[in-house]
Formats: C-alpha cells, structure tokens, sequence
C-alpha cells in the first residue's frame, strides 16, 4: 500500500494511491482518523489495507495538491556519510559510530514542489535518500527488533547548502534551509516496499544520472539506526530517519554541478516510487 | 511581566504570574495556547487584564509545562561564552555560531525530573538564557532583531558529553530524552533592560557550579537571531539557547557528573530559578 498525505478540494486528507487516483482515507476508518500519523499511532494499518482492497479512486492523481506524507512529524532525524564506496572513494574509513543530524519539517517540500534556491549560497545540492518511518513508539528497541517498528518507507531529498555546512562545527544551518529539500511521494508500507538493505537509489537532474546506488551498501542499516537512536530518545509514529546519500552530489563534480533555478530532479527508490520537484529563484 | 503555561485540575491552560498565583489568561482569551496568544499580538492585553484580576490558581497547585507547550523549531549556540571556550576546546576565534537543533522532547518541564540515561553515566549540565521569538521574520537585520522577540525564559541545555563524540555530530548527545529543562515561565522582554547584565548561576544540592554573566557571549542575542533567520523563517513560540558559561561538570576534575537524586538550579534574575531533580531513566 501507498499512503499518501494531500489537499483535495479545499481539504486536508489522506488515503492510498490505487490505479491513476488516490483512494481517500480521511475519517473511514473505525478510529475516524483525520491524518495519516494518527493511522500509524492507532496501529490501524491492516484496516486501512482492507478498506481499500480493490476500491476504486475518489480523486485522480492531477486533482491532489501532495503534502509530506507525514505533514506534521515530531521528529526528522538525517545520516550523513553511510554509503561504503563513497567514504572509500574520498580516502575516508567507515565510521564507527553514524553520523546524525536533524531538519525541521519546514526544510522539505513535497512532491511536485518547489525548491527555493537559497538567497545567500550558489552551492545548492541535492541527496537522494531512502527514508525510514516510524510505525510504533520505540525506545531501546534491538536492531533485530527494529523493523518491527518500521511503518514502512519514503524518499528524502536532504537537500543541502554545502558552504553554510562549514559555517561552524555543525552541518545544522546548511541542512536547515527553508524549503530546501523534499519528502515523498508517498510512504510505502513495509509489505510493499521490500528489503530496505536492497534497495537501488536513482537521481537524475533535467533527465542527467546523477547518483546511483544501492541501499545494500549503506554502512549502518535501517534496522541499525531504528535500534541506535532509539537508545537515546523514543521514536514516535510518524517520526523519520533518512540514511544516507550515495556518491554522485553536485559538490563532487568538478565544477561542482550546483542546483539552479529552473532545474528539474527525479529522485527513485526501487520498491518506493519517485519524487520529482524543482528549483525555483529565492 | 511572566508568562506561564501550566496543567491545573485535569486542563491544559497559560496565564499572568502574579503575587505567587496565576491570572488565567486562556480562560480570558480566545487563544487556545500562550504560543497563540503571543502570535496574536495579545501580550498588552494580557497585562491589562492581568492588572485588575486577582490570581486564580496558586503556584503549588499546578504542574508546569514548558513555556511554549511545542514550540516549532529549538536552534541552540554551543561554545557561545569565551571563558568556557577556552576550557572546553583551545582554538582561535570563531568566524561562525555552533547552531544545532533540538527536539522538545529532549527536555522535561520545571519541577519534574531530568533523565540520567541508561547508555552513559556522563550526565552534564548547562544553565543558559532562552530567547522566546514573538513574530514571523526570515532575514532580519541585526539592529532590529529584538523586535521579534516575545521574552526571554531559562534552558538548561543538558547534555550527554559521550555522546557527543559519537559520530560527526553532536546530535545524539543533545536530544536524549528529558537530558535537559526549559522553563519555569517567561519574561516579557520590556522586563529586561540589558541583555548583557544578565547573571547566570547554576547549582547542585546548592553547590554553585557556573556563575557567568552574559557579557561573555561571542554572539549576541540580536546577531544570533540575526543569523538563523538568514536560513529559515522564525516563527511564534520558537526558541533560541544562547550558549553557557564555563562550570559544566565537565570540567571539573574527575568531573562532577549529575546523579540520580540531584537537584538542580538554574537562576537568571529578573527571569527566575528553573528547577528539577536528577533520576535514572527507567
């Protein structure tokens, strides 16, 4: 199943992507749920599954205006650094420990969305990424545990301002850029979207390959980050980990092939989807 | 004038303190939280209302929330105090702020417990001042800086100092769960007359511990704000840590890490004592 969160006719909603539309969600389950997170939190996946079990769309895919999947999550948590090749690749060792961040939600725009390139920076970059959510509250969960507590899985553009990065000892300020990277289409539910340890990441830029790689070869998996962050806070329904960006970002080209206004970038993530946006002037 | 937010018989609420009781303002106002209050310009009519009521709920009856009960975005300064610069880390002058962000979830309200964690013994401390925005503002000039701001409250920035180290990021050792505090209340910003007098004094079991004053800052408040705007919007209820002074157990030697049955306070006059005890995480 595909959840999806959206504005359709004047209102805020959610449901399931079916053939060409969305099947709505919005207050047809028992628990009357409003938004997507409470479906998480209410443990009300399977019903939703049934509920829309050969149901035919309530709106088609061009009458949606797409949000996040998960507009409102409490907690978004970024791994910088994950995939081996790239670290061996710039003469690095594999780490020992991840390397973990935070954005806030304002940072993301949705699919189809608008990326506003930044009014201080021309080194505007994108990183496509696998993205964890969270489906049950976790708190010193083992990694063999963890996908237990997995809702299933989306696609992150950590979108990221590379010289506002070294603006001091922490990357916060160039990965917190207002509407500077993008979430979604959509989350697909554990079920559907297969092995998140083989998974392959695509990025393309005005149709250009850009990033190619494969969730197999992330140092520290999904399980593993559910399981490490959990020993320090508890993950909430709704609550995201995105892991990592293989090599192929602008600043590794030479020149660097920064974002500009006007750039088209297609982000797809085998058993996942797409998630297409574009650059906009600041 | 101070701004509480508080739970009384059963309801969340936010009101005036005054003669060691609350004035209701929720129950006077449209406004269902002081974040809202404070985004709707109702700051005057708080005090007017305030002025001719008598408290309805005295300070012993209520648990305290968190001044802004889910502020939108925390963005902390680390290394902001030049004494505890030095101590910490020898280096030159620093050409840009340490900013990260925090979860809300990260710290506990006043009069409740702080958390010692499970997965380090490496407690620590850090009494700061918190700045409270009151308006929308994204690249706002230095010299109108403290326009936007609501008031000032107090934030113990508690931290896990090894994990701190963990990975390239300071992120996990400044969100544990409930690591730190933030309250009791705030200070509209007419009741300071000098963002550089401040005098912040921390102490446990009633051992003083940091004992700064605000003109050791290397950012200060307006530039700060000044700073973060340039990235994203600030908004209502957001808060900014400004940065502690030197006397975090740290840098004692061996280091005074906190223990369970603790209390610590943290006092910055006009502002008040932001109190809590120490317990292991369950």
């Amino acid at each position: 199943m595909k959840l999806a969160s959206f504005w359709v006719a004047g209102h805020e909603g959610f449901g399931a992507v079916v053939d060409g539309g969305v099947a709505e969600l919005t207050g047809r389950l028992s628990g009357r749920q409003q938004i997507l997170r409470d479906v998480l939190a209410d443990d009300a996946l399977a019903e939703a599954a049934q509920v829309v079990d050969g149901a035919e769309p309530d709106h088609a895919l061009d009458e949606i205006e797409w949000r996040l999947p998960i507009p409102d999550p409490e907690k978004i948590y970024c791994v910088g650094q994950n995939y081996a090749e790239h670290i061996r690749e710039m003469g690095m060792e594999l780490p020992d420990s991840p390397s973990i961040f935070s954005r806030y939600p304002r940072t993301f725009v949705p699919h189809l969305g608008q990326m506003i390139m930044p009014s201080d920076s021309v080194q505007f970059d994108y990183e496509g990424e696998m993205t964890v959510v969270i489906g049950r509250e976790a708190r010193h969960v083992s990694e063999s545990d963890a996908l237990d507590y997995v809702a299933g899985y989306t696609i992150c553009n950590d979108g990221s301002v590379r010289d506002w990065q070294r603006r001091g000892p922490q990357v916060a300020p160039g990965k917190n850029w207002e509407a500077s990277g993008m979430l979604g289409p959509w989350i697909a539910t554990a079920d559907e979207a297969g092995d998140p340890a083989n998974m392959t990441v695509v990025t393309r830029v005005n149709g250009e390959d850009r990033q190619h790689g494969n969730t197999n070869d992330l140092v520290f998996s999904a399980a593993y980050l559910v399981s490490y962050i959990s020993t320090f806070i508890t993950l909430m329904p709704g609550d995201m980990i995105t892991t990592g960006s293989p090599h192929g970002v602008a600043a590794g080209f030479d020149p660097p092939k920064w974002l500009k206004p006007g750039d088209r970038i297609e982000f797809e993530i085998g058993g996942i989807g797409t998630l297409s946006g574009e650059v906009v002037a600041g | 004038m101070k701004l509480i937010s508080y739970r009384h018989a059963g309801r969340e609420a936010y009101g005036v303190v005054k003669d060691g009781g609350i004035v209701d303002m929720s129950a006077r106002l449209d406004h269902a939280t002081l974040k809202q209050a404070i985004a709707g310009l109702s700051i005057s009519e708080m005090e007017r209302l305030a002025a001719s009521a008598d408290a309805d709920v005295s300070l012993d009856d209520i648990d305290y929330m968190f001044p802004i009960t889910s502020p939108e975005k925390i963005f902390c300064i680390g290394r902001n105090y030049r004494a505890y610069h030095e101590v910490i880390e020898e280096g030159g002058p620093m050409q840009w702020p340490s900013i990260f962000p925090r979860f809300a979830s990260s710290f506990a309200p006043h009069g409740e417990a702080i958390h010692r964690p499970q997965a380090s013994e490496q407690l620590d401390y850090e009494g700061e001042i918190g700045v409270i925005i009151g308006k929308s503002g994204r690249h706002i000039p230095e010299e109108r800086a403290l326009d936007y701001v609501a008031g000032y409250t107090i934030i113990n920035e508690g931290t896990v100092r090894d994990w701190l180290k963990k990975g390239a990021q300071n992120c996990p050792g400044k969100n544990f769960h409930r690591s730190g505090s933030i309250g009791p209340w705030m200070v509209t910003r007419d009741e300071i007359d000098d963002l550089d007098k401040l005098r912040i004094v921390t102490t446990v079991d009633g051992e003083t511990r940091q004992d700064g004053g605000s003109d050791m800052m290397i950012f200060k408040i307006p530039h700060v704000i000044s700073h973060i705007s340039t990235i994203t919007w600030l908004e209502p209820g957001d808060m900014i840590a400004t940065g502690s002074p030197g006397g975090s157990a740290i840098e004692s030697d061996p280091p005074k890490w906190l223990t369970a049955g603790q209390s610590i306070s943290v006092n910055i006059e006009p502002i008040g004592t932001l109190s809590n005890t120490i317990a292991d995480e369950k």
